[in-house]
């Protein structure tokens, strides 16, 4: 099973409780929404790096995987959440066509809500989380996830791989 | 008008709208109010904290789970359509 499928399974152990009479406390869900980010978060990396890297040497792809920035990953997520890819470089823009796959946008839109809601389960320690939207925000990663990893290869989805790591630097020029 | 004076109108002009759209999302059951509050993320961007005063809930069930996410989607993609300045995020106030 790929680490994504790992996480999304503990994530999902994590808000059963355990047979705790309370449900799951506020721990279990810190780390089950932190999951659910990380497993978009390298279910993405590890599409892009399968794109953007080569196979030998097998160690470069290791190395390949630190170049992506989570606050990079973010920017582009939102102009494809937003539907805003007018925002995009002109390199970019001229990489997609209309219209882009729900698959995509869909990812995209979780993953800027889950790094905002990762960011306050690990370092917002008064913040108490609710059963029901933590349920749901995995529950829904995970859907998203299963869905990308059903879509089909197309121009739209090498080109938003691609931008993951490369807009940053194309919208410099 | 100074500078900041300027950013707070625009700040309330935004909460404004951001409330009018809530308001024409179907209503949440036991939803009992919903408050803005704007912020930053880790990283700079200004983003709203969309504050849902719910009941508390230990043992939701799948039909409470969904109908949170229902109106969670509908009215973020209201927002986002309506492309204002921060970012939408929601958070769950439990109070009994």
């Amino acid at each position: 099973m790929s680490i994504s499928g790992e996480l999304f399974d503990q994530a999902e152990h994590l808000l059963t409780g355990y047979g705790k009479p309370g449900g799951p406390d506020q721990t279990d869900m810190r780390r089950a929404i932190s999951n659910a980010y990380y497993a978009l978060f390298h279910a993405m990396v590890d599409d892009a790096v399968d794109v953007l890297c080569p196979r030998t040497p097998g160690a470069l792809a290791r190395h390949f995987r630190r170049a992506f920035v989570h606050t990079n990953m973010k920017t582009v997520c939102k102009q494809f959440s937003g539907r805003r890819v007018a925002g995009l470089s002109d390199t970019m823009k001229s990489s997609f066509t209309d219209p882009i796959e729900s698959q995509i946008t869909v990812l995209a839109g979780l993953f800027v809500q889950l790094q905002a809601q990762r960011q306050l389960a690990d370092y917002d320690t008064l913040e108490s989380l609710a059963v029901s939207k933590i349920a749901y925000d995995v529950q829904t990663a995970k859907s998203a996830w299963t869905s990308w990893c059903n879509m089909p290869s197309s121009n739209n989805k090498t080109a938003f791989l691609v931008s993951l790591l490369m807009e940053k630097h194309w919208k410099r020029d | 008008m100074a500078y900041g004076a300027r950013r707070e109108a625009a700040a309330e002009a935004e909460r404004a709208k951001a409330l009018q759209i809530l308001e024409t999302v179907p209503k949440l059951r036991d939803l009992k109010s919903i408050e803005i509050e704007f912020d930053h993320d880790e990283t700079g961007d200004p983003i709203m904290w969309i504050w849902l005063t719910m009941p508390p809930e230990r043992h939701p069930t799948q039909q409470q789970i969904d109908e949170l996410g229902a109106y969670q989607d509908e009215a973020f993609r209201r927002l986002i359509d309506a492309d204002l300045e921060h970012w939408p995020h929601f958070r769950i106030r439990e109070v009994a």
